[in-house]
Parts: C-alpha cells; sequence; structure tokens
C-alpha cells in the first residue's frame, strides 16, 4: 500500500509512545492495547490491527469450521487492501484537485513577480556577486510574499498541502526551500536559519555562511533563470524576531538573488502584523492566497467517498453521525477524519465474515463474482447470511445463493440511486449554503423511511417493522426541507443550472430524467416568455415573478417525490451488513482517546491482559507479583483526593513481603523468576526504591501530584474512579 | 569599485566600468595637492573645484552634476561626500541619519565619482551578515586578491577579533604598497548593538582606525543611529561626520516623481495623496509603497493611463481617491487578494470600502475554522484572562442551578460592581496569566451549559450530544496545544511534567466575539 507510506511521514512528528506495563511473572508479556490511544496514531498502528481482532472475532461465528477462518481471514484482509486503497487514491485525487487551484495561482504569482524582478534591473553575473547593493531608481526593494491562508486553526491538514505545493513548483523549475518553525526559533537565530536555507540549495555549503554564497550558487548558469521560493508553513510558529532579521537580510539581495516568500496562515491576516515588525513588513510586498476551507474539501471528500459509491464501502447513520461530530466539535481536521474512517472500514471488514463480499462492487461482473464467492461458501457462513438482521424480517424460505446475489446487486442499484438523489439535493441546497455532510447524515438516517410511510414501498414497509418505531420523527429533516425550500425561492437562471445538473445526476433513471426534462422545456419557454415580460416585472417583484412561482413549485414537487421513492438509507435494505459499518462504540473509544484515564484502567486491571496464572485465582486481593506501579495504582484507590504517604508505603511494603513468603514456598510456580526475589527478606531499602519509582512514574503518566511543600508527607491523586 | 585600475583614459559615461584618468598618476603627486584643495574647498565646492583644475575642469563639473541629478534633495551631503572621501583622508567618515534618507546610496554614488579613483572598495552590510564571523570573512575575501579569493579565503576565518584584525592588516598592507587608497565601508552599524557581544564588536569596528594604523585605508561607517551611540562609549577618535536629514514635502515629490511615465497624472494625483499620507509617514520607501495602490486606483476610472488631465478630470479623480485615502491612511499593512482571472475586480474594492464604514460588519463571521471544543477554550481563557480568580466563584459557581439566564444576570451585576475598578486595572496590566487548572475548570462550566442549550436545539443530533460534548474533555490538551501553536494563548516556560505553567489569552475582545458567535 502506497498511501500509509504518505501519511506516515505526517504521524510520525507527533509520534507519542505508548506506555507498557511489564509483568514480573514470567507467563505471557503482553501491552497494553496501544492501537487506540494517541489519536494522530491510527494510521501508523492500521495495517497490523485487523489480524488479531479478527481472529478472535471469527471464532463465534464458525468455530465448527476448519480451514474456513484462515482462508475467509485472508480473503477479509485482501479486500481491506484494495477497498482502502480504493478510497485512498479516490481521496489523494480529490484534494489534489482542490488543491491544484491554488497552487496554479501560487506558480503564476511567482512568476509574475520574477519578471516584475527581472523588469527592475536584469544584473549580470558580476553584480549579482558584488556584496554592495545594486543602484536602481526603486525606492524600496520589497520581497514578494504569498500569504496562504489555511483557514484551519489545526495545522496538521496543511503538512501535506504545503508539500504538495513545493513539489509543484519545484516540478516547474523553481527552486525551493523550507523553513519550518524550529529553524525560525530563537535557538537557532538568523544565522542558523539562513545556513539551513543554504544547505537546502547549495550543495556546497561554505563555512560561513552568508548571503554571498547564496549568490554565487545563484549566478550559475543552471540556476539563473529561476526565482528561489522560501516556503514557511506555519507562520505563527515562527519566531518574529528571527523571521524579521532573515527578511531584512535577504531584501537587501532580491534584485539580485530573487528570493520569494511563501507563508502559511492558520488564522487571520492579523498574524503577521502582530509578529512582525513595521519595518519587516514594509519589506514585504504581500499578496493574499486562500486556500479551500476545510468545510469545502469535506463536502468534496464526501461526495467522492460516501456518496458515490466509490468501493462498496459505506457507513451507518450513527457513524456518519459520529463523524460529524467529531470533525465540527473536536477536532476539524481531514487527517483525522480519514483517519477515523479508514479505523471504520478496517474494524469492518475484520469483525464483519462476509464483509470480503464487498470487493465484487470493484469488479466488472459483481454478479458473477458474488455467485462465484457464495458458492464456494460454507453452509455455515451461507446459514448466516440469511440470519443477518436485515434479513430476518423478509420471510422468504428459500435461502439459496442466488437470492443473495440478486439481493446485493439490488442493494448497489438502490445506493446508486440514493447517491443521485442525494447529489441533486446537494446541487440545490448549495445555494442556501448546506452542507452535503449534514444532508448526508440526513439521508443516511433509517428514520427518514419511516416518515415516507405513505407508499407502499417494498423496503419501506419492511422497514417499520425493523426499526425501533419513529420516536424522533419531525427531527430528521431540517437539512431537506430547507432544501426543498430553496427550490421554491430560486431565480430563474439558477433554477435552470440546477435542473441541468440534475438530468446529468439522473441519467441511469429514465423516468425522473424525462420528468427533468419536461420540466425544464417549460422552463425554458417561461423563461423565454419572462425575458419579454422583464422590464416591466424587475423593478416590481423581482425574482418572484408570476411564471416563475408554478415552476419553481413543480420542481420542488418532483424534488419531494424522489425523496420519497429513492432516498432509501442503506440501512433499510437486505444485506446492507455486508457493506455498511455500524458499531459506532468501537470506533468511538478509539478515537476518543483518554489516555490518562486508560492508564490508570490498564494499570488496576493488568490481571486481564496479561492472563498471567498467578494473579488469576487471587481475584479480588492484589497481589505481590504485580508490577510495583500497579500494585501502587491498586493500593491508591482506597485513598481519597490525598494519599498519605507513610500509609500507602506499609501497604505497599505488607504486600510485597506476603508475596515474598508465598513465594518461597512454592518457588516452582515461577522458575525464571529474578535472582533478587529468592533472596527470602527484600531488603528495606529495596522496598524503599522500589517504592519511590513505582511514585515517580505514577506522577509521569499523571496519575498524580508530588507532595507540595506545605503538606510533604500528602501526594495529590489526580485521576479517580474506575 | 573592485575592479583594478585601469592606466587608459576613457570616457566618464558610463560610471561603473569609467576608470579615471587621474588615478594613473602616483599617489605622493596628488595627495599634497588634495590635502590643499581639502582647505579651499568651502560649502560650495562645486564652483571651487571648477576654478582649481582646469584640464579637467569641465568634465569634473559634469559628474558632479550627475551625482547631483541621482540624488534630489542630497546636495550638500553630496557635495560633502565628494570632499571628505575624495583623497583619503585623515579621519573616518560617518554617515548617519533616519532610515531611507539615501545614505548608502549617495556613498555608493559619490565612491564611483571621487576624483583619485579608489583602489579597491570593501562593502560590509552588517545586516546581510548573520555573525561576526560571516562579517570578517566577507570583507577579508572583498580584499583578498581575486585569484585566489575563493581558495583561501575558505581555508581560515578568524574566529577571534585579534586575529582578524592581523589577517586584516596583512590583507591591506599588500593591497596599500601600491600606493591607493582603500576603502572599508560598513553599513548599517546599528545592527550590530543587538548582536551577542555586539559591544565588543562595535567597539573593535570604530577603532579600526587606530588599531591598523594605515593612511591610506579609509573607514567609511553608514549607520541610522546618530555618532553619540557609538562614540561615546569607546573613546576611539571621532570621525567626520555627514548627518542625512530626513527629506522634505518638496524633495519627497521630487524622488517620487522622477521617471513617471506620465509625470502630468502623477503630479496632480501626488498634490492630492502625498500631503496627508507625509503626515503619517515621512520616510520615502514607506511612502512609496503606500502611493503605489493608491495610484492605480487613482487611474481606475480612467482606462487610459496616458490621459493629461484638466481641471474636471482632476475633481472627478479626486472625488474618486478621496475614500481610499482615507482607508490607506489608517493602514499599515495592507494585503491585496490575488484575484484569479475570472473574478471581477471590483469585488476587492467594495470589500475595503465596506471595511472602512462598517468596521462591526466584519464581525460576523470568523474567517478560520476552528472545531467547537477549541472555540470554548479559547472563549474560556480569555475569560480567565480578562477576570481576576476572585470573580470566578461568582460568576460560574453553580448555587443558580443550572439555570442559564439567572446565572447570566448574576454575571452581569457582579460585572456591574466591579467593572470600573477591572476596567482601569485591565487596562494597566493588560491580560493575567492563569494555571490550566482555573481554565480547564472554566471550560467545564461553560461546556456543562452549553450542552444544556445544544440539547434543546439540536434534537436531530441529540444521541450523539453525550459522546460529543463530554467528550469535549478528552482532548482538551491537544486543543490547548494548537492554541498555542497559533498565539492565541501563550505559555510561560516551565516544567511541562508538574503542570505548572501558566497561560495568557493575547486575543482581543473583537476575535472573541467573533469566536462567541460560533
Amino acid at each position: 500500500m502506497a498511501a500509509p507510506q504518505g501519511n506516515a511521514a505526517l504521524t510520525a512528528a507527533n509520534n507519542i509512545q505508548p506506555f507498557f506495563v511489564l509483568h514480573k511473572a514470567a507467563v505471557a508479556a503482553a501491552s497494553t492495547v496501544p492501537s487506540s490511544r494517541a489519536r494522530r496514531r491510527l494510521d501508523a498502528s492500521l495495517p497490523s490491527s485487523p489480524n488479531p481482532k479478527s481472529a478472535k472475532r471469527h471464532r463465534d461465528v464458525d468455530e465448527q469450521d476448519e480451514e474456513g477462518p484462515e482462508l475467509y481471514e485472508k480473503l477479509r484482509l485482501e479486500a481491506f487492501h484494495r477497498t482502502w486503497s480504493k478510497i485512498q487514491s479516490t481521496i489523494d485525487e480529490v484534494l489534489r484537485g482542490i488543491n491544484l487551484k491554488l497552487f496554479d495561482q501560487v506558480l503564476q504569482w511567482a512568476q509574475e513577480s520574477f519578471s516584475a524582478v527581472r523588469a527592475v534591473a536584469k544584473p549580470c553575473h558580476a553584480e549579482v556577486q558584488q556584496p554592495y547593493p545594486l543602484l536602481t531608481d526603486v525606492i524600496c526593494s520589497r520581497i514578494p510574499t504569498a500569504f496562504v491562508l489555511t483557514k484551519n486553526a489545526e495545522f496538521v491538514d496543511d503538512i501535506t498541502t504545503f508539500r504538495d505545493l513545493a513539489e509543484h513548483l519545484q516540478s516547474n523549475g523553481c527552486h525551493l526551500a523550507k523553513l519550518s518553525a524550529t529553524e525560525l526559533s530563537v535557538k537557532h537565530a538568523v544565522g542558523g536559519c539562513f545556513r539551513s536555507l543554504l544547505r537546502q540549495l547549495v550543495s556546497d555549503v561554505p563555512d560561513v555562511a552568508d548571503v554571498s554564497a547564496l549568490a554565487s550558487w545563484y549566478c550559475e548558469a543552471e540556476n539563473y533563470e529561476q526565482p528561489i521560493i522560501v516556503i514557511i508553513d506555519d507562520l505563527e510558529q515562527c519566531s518574529g524576531d528571527v523571521l524579521g532579521e532573515l527578511v531584512m537580510m535577504l531584501s537587501e539581495w532580491v534584485i539580485k538573488v530573487p528570493i520569494f516568500f511563501i507563508m502559511g496562515i492558520a488564522t487571520t491576516l492579523d498574524a503577521p502584523k502582530k509578529l512582525l515588525s513595521s519595518e519587516v513588513l514594509q519589506r514585504l510586498e504581500p499578496c493574499k492566497l486562500t486556500l479551500g476551507s476545510p468545510s469545502d474539501r469535506m463536502n468534496a471528500l464526501v461526495e467522492a467517498i460516501l456518496v458515490k459509491p466509490c468501493a462498496g464501502f459505506c457507513i451507518s447513520h450513527e457513524v456518519a453521525m459520529f463523524l460529524r461530530n467529531y470533525f465540527f466539535r473536536h477536532d476539524g481536521t481531514i487527517t483525522s477524519f480519514i483517519s477515523a474512517l479508514k479505523l471504520a472500514c478496517s474494524k469492518h471488514f475484520s469483525m464483519e465474515p462476509l464483509s470480503f463480499l464487498c470487493m465484487g462492487a470493484l469488479e466488472e461482473d459483481c454478479e458473477e463474482f458474488w455467485c462465484d464467492k457464495f458458492e464456494a461458501l460454507p453452509q455455515v457462513i451461507q446459514k448466516y447470511a440469511f440470519g443477518l438482521p436485515s434479513c430476518t424480517s423478509t420471510n422468504n424460505s428459500s435461502s439459496s445463493g442466488s437470492d443473495v446475489v440478486k439481493g446485493l446487486s439490488k442493494l448497489l442499484k438502490l445506493q446508486k440511486d440514493w447517491s443521485s438523489v442525494l447529489l441533486c439535493l446537494y446541487e440545490a441546497g448549495r445555494h442556501d449554503k448546506v452542507q452535503l455532510l449534514d444532508i448526508f447524515c440526513e439521508a443516511v438516517n433509517p428514520d427518514l423511511q419511516t416518515q415516507n410511510t405513505s407508499d407502499v414501498d417494498l423496503f419501506a414497509s419492511k422497514m417499520n417493522s425493523e426499526n425501533p418505531s419513529g420516536v424522533k420523527s419531525g427531527s430528521g429533516k431540517v437539512f431537506m426541507a430547507q432544501v426543498t425550500n430553496t427550490i421554491r425561492y430560486l431565480p430563474m437562471e439558477t433554477l435552470l443550472h440546477v435542473l441541468e445538473v440534475w438530468s446529468t445526476h439522473f441519467k441511469g433513471m429514465s423516468e425522473i430524467n424525462d420528468k427533468v426534462k419536461e420540466l425544464q422545456s417549460t422552463t425554458i419557454d417561461a423563461g423565454s416568455a419572462r425575458t419579454t415580460k422583464e422590464k416591466w416585472t424587475r423593478r416590481s417583484t423581482g425574482n418572484t415573478g408570476n411564471a416563475t412561482v408554478p415552476l419553481n413549485e413543480k420542481a420542488a414537487v418532483l424534488l419531494h417525490d424522489v425523496i420519497r421513492k429513492y432516498l432509501v438509507p442503506v440501512e433499510c435494505l437486505p444485506f446492507h451488513e455486508i457493506f455498511c459499518f455500524k458499531n459506532v462504540g468501537i470506533l468511538q473509544s478509539a478515537l476518543i482517546g483518554n489516555p490518562r484515564r486508560m492508564v490508570q484502567l490498564d494499570l488496576l486491571k493488568s490481571q486481564s491482559h496479561l492472563k498471567c496464572s498467578c494473579c488469576g485465582r487471587s481475584g479480588t486481593a492484589v497481589s505481590g507479583s504485580l508490577h510495583d506501579t500497579s500494585i501502587m495504582c491498586n493500593l491508591a484507590q482506597e485513598y481519597g483526593d490525598v494519599i498519605n504517604l507513610h500509609d500507602w508505603y506499609i501497604s505497599f511494603e505488607g504486600i510485597i513481603n506476603s508475596t515474598h513468603s508465598k513465594v518461597k514456598r512454592k518457588s516452582y510456580s515461577s522458575p525464571s523468576k529474578k535472582k533478587s526475589k529468592s533472596t527470602p527478606p527484600e531488603g528495606q531499602a529495596m522496598v524503599q526504591a522500589r517504592f519511590c519509582r513505582a511514585v515517580t512514574e505514577m506522577q509521569i503518566t499523571g496519575l498524580l501530584r508530588m507532595p507540595s511543600k506545605r503538606r510533604p508527607d500528602l501526594v495529590q491523586r489526580i485521576t479517580f474512579g474506575p | 569599485m573592485s575592479q583594478p585600475v585601469t592606466p587608459r583614459r576613457t570616457t566618464r559615461s558610463s560610471a561603473g566600468s569609467a576608470s579615471d584618468p587621474a588615478s594613473s598618476t602616483p599617489q605622493s603627486k596628488s595627495r599634497p595637492k588634495s590635502t590643499l584643495r581639502r582647505q579651499l574647498i568651502p560649502a560650495a565646492a562645486a564652483a571651487a573645484k571648477e576654478e582649481e583644475e582646469e584640464e579637467e575642469g569641465e568634465n569634473d563639473q559634469s559628474t558632479v552634476n550627475v551625482l547631483l541629478e541621482a540624488l534630489p534633495g542630497r546636495r550638500a551631503q553630496a557635495l560633502d561626500l565628494l570632499r571628505l572621501l575624495a583623497p583619503a583622508p585623515a579621519l573616518p567618515l560617518l554617515l548617519y541619519g533616519g532610515a531611507a534618507t539615501g545614505k548608502t546610496r549617495a556613498l555608493l554614488l559619490a565612491l564611483r565619482h571621487i576624483h583619485p579613483r579608489p583602489h579597491r572598495v570593501a562593502y560590509a552590510a552588517l545586516r546581510s551578515l548573520p555573525s561576526p564571523r560571516a562579517l570578517f570573512a566577507s570583507l577579508l575575501s572583498q580584499l583578498s586578491p581575486p585569484s585566489s579569493s575563493s581558495a583561501s579565503s575558505r581555508q581560515r576565518v578568524p574566529d577571534k577579533p585579534s586575529d582578524f584584525v592581523a589577517a586584516l592588516r596583512d590583507a591591506l598592507a599588500s593591497l596599500c604598497t601600491q600606493g591607493d587608497a582603500v576603502y572599508l565601508v560598513f553599513d548599517n552599524l546599528e545592527v550590530v548593538r543587538s548582536w551577542d557581544k555586539g559591544t565588543q564588536l562595535i567597539a573593535l569596528i570604530l577603532r579600526l582606525h587606530d588599531l591598523l594604523r594605515l593612511p591610506q585605508v579609509v573607514l567609511v561607517y553608514v549607520s541610522s543611529a546618530t555618532p553619540d551611540a557609538y562614540y561615546s562609549m569607546t573613546g576611539s577618535i571621532e570621525p567626520n561626520h555627514i548627518y542625512f536629514p530626513d527629506y522634505t514635502v518638496d524633495e519627497v515629490r521630487d524622488i517620487l516623481m522622477r521617471g513617471h511615465p506620465n509625470p502630468k497624472l502623477y503630479s496632480s494625483f501626488l498634490s492630492v495623496a502625498l500631503k496627508p499620507l507625509f503626515r503619517v509617514t515621512r520616510r520615502v520607501d514607506e511612502l512609496g509603497a503606500a502611493l503605489e495602490p493608491l495610484f492605480r486606483r487613482y487611474c481606475e476610472p480612467l482606462g487610459d493611463s496616458k490621459v493629461v488631465p484638466d481641471e474636471s478630470i482632476k475633481r472627478r479623480l479626486f472625488e474618486h481617491i478621496q475614500s481610499h485615502l482615507a482607508v490607506a491612511l489608517n493602514e499599515t499593512f495592507s494585503v491585496p487578494t490575488r484575484a484569479s482571472v475570472d473574478q471581477c475586480n471590483d469585488t476587492g474594492g467594495k470589500a475595503s470600502t465596506k471595511r472602512q464604514f462598517g468596521n462591526r460588519d466584519s464581525l460576523t463571521e470568523l474567517e478560520f475554522h476552528m472545531s467547537v471544543s477549541a472555540k470554548y477554550l479559547l472563549l474560556s481563557a480569555f475569560l480567565a484572562s480578562r477576570n481576576p480568580a476572585t470573580l470566578d466563584a461568582a460568576l460560574f459557581d453553580s448555587t443558580g442551578g443550572s439555570d442559564n439566564h439567572k446565572r447570566k444576570r448574576k454575571s452581569s451585576q457582579a460585572s456591574m460592581n466591579m467593572k470600573d475598578t477591572m476596567v482601569e486595572e485591565m487596562l494597566m496590566k493588560g491580560p493575567g496569566t492563569f494555571p490550566l487548572e482555573r481554565l480547564l475548570a472554566i471550560f467545564q462550566c461553560i461546556t456543562s451549559v452549553s450542552e444544556d442549550s445544544l440539547d434543546d436545539v439540536e434534537s436531530s443530533a441529540n444521541m450523539m450530544n453525550g459522546s460529543g460534548m463530554t467528550g469535549l474533555m478528552s482532548d482538551v490538551l491537544l486543543q490547548l496545544s494548537t492554541l498555542c501553536n497559533s498565539n492565541f494563548i501563550s505559555k510561560s516556560r516551565s516544567c511541562p511534567l508538574e503542570g505548572s505553567a501558566r497561560y495568557r489569552s493575547n486575543i482581543d475582545e473583537d476575535l472573541a466575539l467573533k469566536v462567541s458567535t460560533l
């Protein structure tokens, strides 16, 4: 897989090592579930994660089957890889498409600035290398600077954007250097920062770096005709003084050595004003460029991945709601959205035994694929397929393979209709600033179908029996109602445009498409009629001229009809479990990592992870063979928000010593224990040392705070509850 | 000029490549003559010079005129420069005056025009040299013979000032044997003061004259700080100074007018725009930068930039520019949006005028994306920074129950009481610092209340609320680091394990208001 490699560099920066708690007894030293801890690490840990999980889950489905599990496990793994690589490539494509517009603007800006600089003076090589400034008629030499507003306070998404930007510019011939905030820090000062700039451009950096080295490098024939572009991707984190000095230094040379800046700003344009002095600002010739906002990108991503069935995989309403809330409330980065989606995908393929059938959606002839696969399935799994909750209500007794195949292809077909309707909704709603993610969340809501009861739709009738009858009726259609309302008041031109887009979306659905065509033709007539009328309608009524009202109404009615008939949420269809990931709980616990709590939980319940023989029996009592920190943590539960150090020590010592006597008696049980333990009475000093280390570890993991000067014998507990 | 002296006489039309006929004469001859001349030349040197050297008189006169032409408003300084630089003077020379008053330009031009042509000029712009070592290396490589410059200078760069002086003396001695003057120029001298060990380096640079004791070496310092800033502390010889005063309005106008394609139009523009802006700044570079976009706007109604304006057009243009001028006066740093080709141009204009009239309009929306929990955290930081900790109990205590309205009223009452003193204090002290615990406590108070209100509004999402909002607490520290990174909250340095770092929110009320409208 090529995709995670790209992200690996991204996540490596935030790599937080998990804590490992090891057991002293030699039975099984296992780590405490590290994967779901730090949320930005998800990508890195994912590729390995499906295996153990799937093995566990598999057991309860087909324990009897002998050769099945490995084979299907492998199949599912393959399906995951293929599906995810498809999704990932779609994501990359979409993001690149969005960024490309900006990149081209940047390139154009660079070329224009370069020609502007060259228009001032075109110094010959000897002149460039002179140490003193050129005498030109320019009153103030300023460095062309592009401020790229990334529009997101979180910086993670933009790392890749700036990396791609650098590649794009470089492939177009510009010389490129990147300075990060760590280089532009007070510690490195302007000398270190300039040196790192030089190192990225010049192969042979002299001992003493100054601008003349850059100038002589720039004079080499192959370097001369292109500008040098310095990308600073996070301006806010830079030290203003150092950056200011760098700007002052380079601005003296800008005519001789055309260096331009591209600075990424996460917040507002006030950032450079706050950071740099006015004298430095004077030396910048600014220009503002804007990146697509995160919600724009999100809309594009949702459209490409979730709405258009790009790889067969889809998510349920609950999961969609969770992802949406996670995006808007917690994190707001595309990166974490993608990693959450990836997690969902991997969990789906590891947990759902039939999920490998998803691959069929990627095949040319999906029905044949499904036929082959399904016939080959062992009886148990076949039975399982008909036992899926979505199928139990369909009372067809003949559970043959062809039914499944039919069901699946019907599902795909309905999904396609669903997505075209959704896209039409969005096309109309876009004029009222409706976000696709919002409509999407509504459209996957299975309750939607219960509200559209009037029809004698097969699926709707099935839905009624299946769902916990619509408790929250009336709540689900906020955005859809808004869209239909929008259509009623759309001006004629936009309505025409919307209809045009609709007809492309409805291409596969002939009857609807006919209706749209019909509407379009009437609209055009009315439109031409309106142009004659326009002279006197314009002033009085504006857009809601007499002719338009019924047309808008007609469009709204059509949309309403279509929604009722075709907007069937995936969760209402039989066999949707094969494609659809529903388990929001597992995603939630994985994403909203609560490290401190998890550390404490793991310390308290280390037996359940370690499954060792020595403490399993003892049940509630704290065994001395546990790790010191674990013992201490268990003991700490008996105290309030402060712990008396002396008491704590006494009980700790008691546990240690009690096991020693026990261990001595049955030393055969753990042959490979440490030597220090076999010496009968643990030395007082040793116990104290272990106590101290355990306390320190607990402090480092953030479970307690060290004693204050006022009360030196008490430590403060920070975490409470199990 | 670093090029070697050519003995043949050429025309002086292109100053860069010209070689002076006088430089071919031996130094010993020209020196006494010039010392004589120095005493002779008073303020009006040009006239005296003309009398003095008959055979070169008109030629000289023309170079002086070229020089004066190139330096508008700097007549006196240019003449002084010529007088003080020309035959290697006994004292160093200090050029000082505010930024963008033409010091470096005048000096460089004068060095091209002075009479015995300088054998070599070594120029060190201290601003573009990151360290003392770079300064040493740059000077020595400029003074070393061009053939071996790249090889030898790379071998050893002196670290210590004493080594540098020795190396410099060696380099200069070999040059001075040929008899011509060598000029050492130190530009932007003032920046050295902020360097690490800057005072020692400054003392060294200023005492070079005493240290080297080479009569042919002319030291020229260029600085934006006055001589008092340096010579009070070093005790070295006071150099000759030339003061470059700020330009007057008329001089600025002359400078700006130079080489403009449509002088009539531009002068009518300057008559409108220059005076008000001149009250804001007197620096030519700042004025030039500020006037450029204004002029573009000024020409907008014309379409054709070659129009020679008459009175009616002028009046029309004046009305057009007036509002923009008012905006420009308040704006030190304007960033134009780069409109893509298909976007029409007038949106930018509209936006800027809007900004002028309705400053409140821009409050409605936050320009960048921020997750809801980050917004809450930022607001709690803002509250923690602006309110004293003693008020927290009154503001957030749950004695009022979960009743939102009651709490709000209470807070307003409490703040009403304290308002006068607080406003005063806030002005005096700026935003205060707070520990992490206080921030988290306030954050929890705010989010717990908002959870209630969100329940009512967003019933469609209510099943997620449980996890959504209480989950907010979990990655608060991540959000906090994000906010610190974007400079909204600053953190004092201390041990990260103890968590005793104190924070301070840096945002102003406008931004807080924007954030609070979620």
